[in-house]
Protein backbone atom coordinates (compact mmCIF):
# COMPACT_ATOMS: atom_id res chain seq x y z
CA UNK A 1 0.00 0.00 0.00
CA UNK A 2 1.34 3.41 -0.97
CA UNK A 3 0.14 6.26 1.23
CA UNK A 4 0.59 10.00 1.23
CA UNK A 5 2.03 11.25 4.51
CA UNK A 6 -0.42 14.16 4.43
CA UNK A 7 -3.39 12.07 3.27
CA UNK A 8 -6.59 11.30 5.10
CA UNK A 9 -10.23 10.41 4.70
CA UNK A 10 -9.34 7.61 2.34
CA UNK A 11 -7.57 9.92 -0.09
CA UNK A 12 -3.95 9.66 -1.17
CA UNK A 13 -3.48 5.93 -1.09
CA UNK A 14 -3.09 3.14 -3.61
CA UNK A 15 -2.74 -0.63 -3.41
CA UNK A 16 0.10 -2.17 -5.41
CA UNK A 17 -0.75 -5.72 -6.38
CA UNK A 18 2.11 -6.34 -8.80
CA UNK A 19 5.78 -5.51 -8.30
CA UNK A 20 6.02 -3.93 -11.76
CA UNK A 21 3.43 -1.33 -10.79
CA UNK A 22 5.32 -0.01 -7.79
CA UNK A 23 7.22 2.83 -9.44
CA UNK A 24 4.41 4.11 -11.63
CA UNK A 25 1.88 3.92 -8.77
CA UNK A 26 4.29 5.71 -6.46
CA UNK A 27 4.71 8.50 -8.99
CA UNK A 28 0.95 8.80 -9.50
CA UNK A 29 0.30 8.87 -5.75
CA UNK A 30 3.00 11.51 -5.27
CA UNK A 31 1.46 13.71 -7.95
CA UNK A 32 -2.05 13.24 -6.52
CA UNK A 33 -0.79 14.01 -3.03
CA UNK A 34 0.95 17.13 -4.26
CA UNK A 35 -2.23 18.33 -5.95
CA UNK A 36 -4.55 17.44 -3.07
CA UNK A 37 -2.44 18.20 0.00
CA UNK A 38 0.45 20.33 -1.28
CA UNK A 39 2.86 17.64 -0.06
CA UNK A 40 4.09 14.82 -2.28
CA UNK A 41 5.73 12.69 0.41
CA UNK A 42 4.66 9.07 0.51
CA UNK A 43 5.36 5.98 2.57
CA UNK A 44 4.70 2.27 2.22
CA UNK A 45 2.96 -0.18 4.49
CA UNK A 46 1.66 -3.72 4.37
CA UNK A 47 -1.77 -4.01 2.77
CA UNK A 48 -4.18 -5.60 5.20
CA UNK A 49 -6.87 -6.98 2.97
CA UNK A 50 -9.94 -7.42 5.11
CA UNK A 51 -9.58 -5.67 8.44
CA UNK A 52 -12.13 -4.13 10.74
CA UNK A 53 -11.80 -0.44 11.50
CA UNK A 54 -11.74 -0.04 15.27
CA UNK A 55 -11.03 3.22 17.03
CA UNK A 56 -10.42 4.30 20.61
CA UNK A 57 -11.84 7.56 21.96
CA UNK A 58 -9.50 9.38 24.31
CA UNK A 59 -9.55 12.60 26.33
CA UNK A 60 -6.47 14.35 27.68
CA UNK A 61 -6.21 17.44 29.83
CA UNK A 62 -2.87 18.65 28.47
CA UNK A 63 -1.25 18.11 31.86
CA UNK A 64 -0.45 14.44 31.50
CA UNK A 65 -3.81 12.99 32.54
CA UNK A 66 -5.75 10.96 30.00
CA UNK A 67 -8.58 8.45 29.88
CA UNK A 68 -10.20 6.31 27.21
CA UNK A 69 -13.89 6.01 26.53
CA UNK A 70 -13.84 2.64 24.86
CA UNK A 71 -14.06 1.59 21.26
CA UNK A 72 -16.11 2.28 18.19
CA UNK A 73 -16.48 -0.07 15.24
CA UNK A 74 -16.49 1.90 12.00
CA UNK A 75 -15.91 -1.00 9.63
CA UNK A 76 -19.04 -0.32 7.60
CA UNK A 77 -17.57 1.99 4.97
CA UNK A 78 -17.99 2.79 1.35
CA UNK A 79 -15.25 4.46 -0.71
CA UNK A 80 -13.29 4.72 2.57
CA UNK A 81 -16.02 6.86 4.12
CA UNK A 82 -17.76 5.69 7.27
CA UNK A 83 -21.45 4.92 6.91
CA UNK A 84 -22.45 3.14 10.13
CA UNK A 85 -20.60 3.45 13.42
CA UNK A 86 -21.17 1.42 16.58
CA UNK A 87 -20.03 1.57 20.17
CA UNK A 88 -18.63 -0.50 21.66
CA UNK A 89 -16.90 -2.72 19.12
CA UNK A 90 -17.91 -6.34 19.72
CA UNK A 91 -15.96 -9.60 19.39
CA UNK A 92 -12.59 -8.07 20.11
CA UNK A 93 -9.80 -10.03 21.77
CA UNK A 94 -9.82 -8.81 25.36
CA UNK A 95 -6.06 -9.07 25.95
CA UNK A 96 -5.28 -7.20 22.74
CA UNK A 97 -7.86 -4.57 23.62
CA UNK A 98 -6.51 -3.98 27.11
CA UNK A 99 -2.96 -3.68 25.78
CA UNK A 100 -4.18 -1.22 23.17
CA UNK A 101 -6.02 0.87 25.75
CA UNK A 102 -2.88 1.00 27.85
CA UNK A 103 -0.73 2.00 24.89
CA UNK A 104 -3.23 4.71 23.87
CA UNK A 105 -3.14 6.22 27.34
CA UNK A 106 0.67 6.01 27.31
CA UNK A 107 0.74 7.91 24.04
CA UNK A 108 -1.57 10.64 25.34
CA UNK A 109 0.41 11.01 28.54
CA UNK A 110 3.70 11.06 26.66
CA UNK A 111 2.64 13.91 24.39
CA UNK A 112 0.52 15.59 27.10
CA UNK A 113 -2.43 15.40 24.77
CA UNK A 114 -4.94 18.21 25.21
CA UNK A 115 -8.57 17.79 24.17
CA UNK A 116 -10.59 14.91 22.76
CA UNK A 117 -9.15 12.66 20.12
CA UNK A 118 -9.45 9.33 18.39
CA UNK A 119 -6.78 6.75 17.76
CA UNK A 120 -7.71 4.64 14.77
CA UNK A 121 -6.69 1.04 14.15
CA UNK A 122 -7.03 -1.74 11.66
CA UNK A 123 -8.00 -4.95 13.45
CA UNK A 124 -7.36 -8.37 12.01
CA UNK A 125 -6.58 -11.79 13.54
CA UNK A 126 -6.80 -10.43 17.09
CA UNK A 127 -4.20 -7.75 16.38
CA UNK A 128 -4.54 -3.96 16.39
CA UNK A 129 -2.51 -1.91 13.90
CA UNK A 130 -2.29 1.85 14.33
CA UNK A 131 -3.51 3.89 11.35
CA UNK A 132 -3.65 7.47 12.57
CA UNK A 133 -4.78 9.75 15.35
CA UNK A 134 -7.52 12.27 14.72
CA UNK A 135 -6.85 15.21 17.00
CA UNK A 136 -10.41 16.54 16.99
CA UNK A 137 -13.99 15.68 17.76
CA UNK A 138 -15.30 13.20 15.20
CA UNK A 139 -18.65 12.80 13.50
CA UNK A 140 -19.20 9.49 15.29
CA UNK A 141 -18.60 10.82 18.81
CA UNK A 142 -22.33 10.55 19.79
CA UNK A 143 -22.24 6.74 19.90
CA UNK A 144 -19.57 6.95 22.60
CA UNK A 145 -21.54 9.59 24.48
CA UNK A 146 -24.64 7.37 24.35
CA UNK A 147 -22.96 4.40 26.05
CA UNK A 148 -20.89 6.37 28.59
CA UNK A 149 -22.99 9.43 29.37
CA UNK A 150 -19.76 11.41 28.97
CA UNK A 151 -20.23 14.72 27.15
CA UNK A 152 -17.23 14.92 24.82
CA UNK A 153 -18.00 18.35 23.42
CA UNK A 154 -18.38 19.79 26.91
CA UNK A 155 -15.06 18.20 27.90
CA UNK A 156 -13.35 19.65 24.84
CA UNK A 157 -14.66 23.13 25.61
CA UNK A 158 -13.69 22.92 29.28
CA UNK A 159 -10.17 21.80 28.37
CA UNK A 160 -9.85 24.53 25.72
CA UNK A 161 -10.97 27.14 28.28
CA UNK A 162 -8.47 25.80 30.83
CA UNK A 163 -11.32 24.97 33.21
CA UNK A 164 -11.08 22.15 35.74
CA UNK A 165 -11.94 18.71 34.43
CA UNK A 166 -11.83 15.44 36.30
CA UNK A 167 -10.45 12.62 34.18
CA UNK A 168 -10.70 9.43 36.19
CA UNK A 169 -10.85 6.14 34.30
CA UNK A 170 -12.81 4.49 37.11
CA UNK A 171 -15.62 7.04 36.64
CA UNK A 172 -16.26 5.84 33.09
CA UNK A 173 -19.02 3.23 33.00
CA UNK A 174 -20.16 1.56 29.82
CA UNK A 175 -23.79 0.65 29.31
CA UNK A 176 -25.64 -0.65 26.28
CA UNK A 177 -24.87 -0.46 22.59
CA UNK A 178 -25.23 2.47 20.23
CA UNK A 179 -25.31 2.82 16.45
CA UNK A 180 -25.08 5.85 14.21
CA UNK A 181 -26.04 6.11 10.57
CA UNK A 182 -24.84 8.84 8.26
CA UNK A 183 -27.23 9.97 5.56
CA UNK A 184 -25.56 11.21 2.40
CA UNK A 185 -26.98 13.42 -0.34
CA UNK A 186 -26.48 11.06 -3.28
CA UNK A 187 -28.20 9.98 -6.42
CA UNK A 188 -29.81 6.64 -5.42
CA UNK A 189 -28.91 5.02 -8.75
CA UNK A 190 -25.41 6.27 -9.43
CA UNK A 191 -24.39 7.04 -5.82
CA UNK A 192 -22.82 10.26 -7.04
CA UNK A 193 -23.04 13.34 -4.78
CA UNK A 194 -26.33 15.06 -5.46
CA UNK A 195 -27.00 18.57 -4.17
CA UNK A 196 -30.55 19.95 -4.25
CA UNK A 197 -33.44 21.05 -2.09
CA UNK A 198 -34.60 18.85 0.80
CA UNK A 199 -38.28 18.81 -0.02
CA UNK A 200 -39.55 16.71 2.92
CA UNK A 201 -38.04 15.66 6.15
CA UNK A 202 -39.23 13.60 9.10
CA UNK A 203 -36.76 13.33 11.96
CA UNK A 204 -36.66 10.18 14.08
CA UNK A 205 -37.54 10.27 17.75
CA UNK A 206 -38.31 8.11 20.75
CA UNK A 207 -36.50 6.49 23.64
CA UNK A 208 -32.80 6.06 22.99
CA UNK A 209 -32.91 7.98 19.71
CA UNK A 210 -30.54 10.88 19.19
CA UNK A 211 -30.66 13.08 16.15
CA UNK A 212 -27.78 15.48 15.36
CA UNK A 213 -28.08 17.67 12.30
CA UNK A 214 -28.54 21.20 11.05
CA UNK A 215 -30.83 20.30 8.17
CA UNK A 216 -34.59 20.85 7.80
CA UNK A 217 -37.31 20.48 5.19
CA UNK A 218 -36.92 23.20 2.56
CA UNK A 219 -33.18 23.57 3.03
CA UNK A 220 -31.25 23.97 -0.23
CA UNK A 221 -28.44 21.45 0.02
CA UNK A 222 -25.46 23.12 -1.61
CA UNK A 223 -22.52 21.36 -3.31
CA UNK A 224 -20.19 22.77 -0.64
CA UNK A 225 -22.14 20.81 2.01
CA UNK A 226 -21.33 17.48 0.38
CA UNK A 227 -18.29 15.59 1.55
CA UNK A 228 -16.74 13.86 -1.44
CA UNK B 1 -0.06 14.95 15.13
CA UNK B 2 1.71 16.33 12.10
CA UNK B 3 2.13 14.00 9.18
CA UNK B 4 1.38 10.29 9.29
CA UNK B 5 5.01 9.22 9.58
CA UNK B 6 5.47 11.40 12.66
CA UNK B 7 2.26 9.99 14.12
CA UNK B 8 3.33 6.40 13.46
CA UNK B 9 6.70 7.03 15.06
CA UNK B 10 5.14 8.56 18.20
CA UNK B 11 2.62 5.73 18.41
CA UNK B 12 5.31 3.08 18.08
CA UNK B 13 7.38 4.75 20.81
CA UNK B 14 4.34 4.59 23.11
CA UNK B 15 4.02 0.85 22.56
CA UNK B 16 1.27 0.89 19.97
CA UNK B 17 1.59 -1.69 17.21
CA UNK B 18 1.75 -0.11 13.76
CA UNK B 19 1.16 -1.59 10.34
CA UNK B 20 4.46 -3.12 9.15
CA UNK B 21 6.01 -1.08 6.40
CA UNK B 22 8.71 1.25 5.17
CA UNK B 23 8.21 4.54 6.95
CA UNK B 24 11.44 6.29 6.11
CA UNK B 25 11.16 9.27 3.80
CA UNK B 26 10.96 7.96 0.28
CA UNK B 27 13.25 9.92 -2.04
CA UNK B 28 11.35 11.58 -4.82
CA UNK B 29 13.56 10.65 -7.73
CA UNK B 30 12.70 7.80 -10.02
CA UNK B 31 16.13 6.16 -9.66
CA UNK B 32 15.62 6.05 -5.91
CA UNK B 33 12.20 4.51 -6.31
CA UNK B 34 13.91 1.76 -8.29
CA UNK B 35 16.35 1.24 -5.42
CA UNK B 36 13.40 1.02 -3.08
CA UNK B 37 11.75 -1.56 -5.31
CA UNK B 38 14.88 -3.72 -4.99
CA UNK B 39 14.85 -3.35 -1.19
CA UNK B 40 11.21 -4.39 -0.99
CA UNK B 41 11.67 -7.37 -3.27
CA UNK B 42 14.62 -8.59 -1.18
CA UNK B 43 12.60 -8.20 2.02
Amino acid sequence: MIKATAGGGGRGMRVVEHEDDLISYAEITMQEAKNAFGNEKIYLEKFIANPRHIEVQIVGDGKGHAIHLGTRDCSMQRRHQKIIEEAPARNINEDALNKTYEACINLCKKIKYEGVGTIEFLYENDEFYFIEMNTRIQVEHPVTEMITGFDLVKAQLRIALNMNISLNQNDIKFSGHSMECRINAEDPETFQPSPGKITKMHTPGGFGIRYDSHIYGGLPFLPIMIRY
Amino acid sequence: MGDKITAKTLAEEAGIQIVPGYKEDIPMMKKNLKKLQKILVIQ
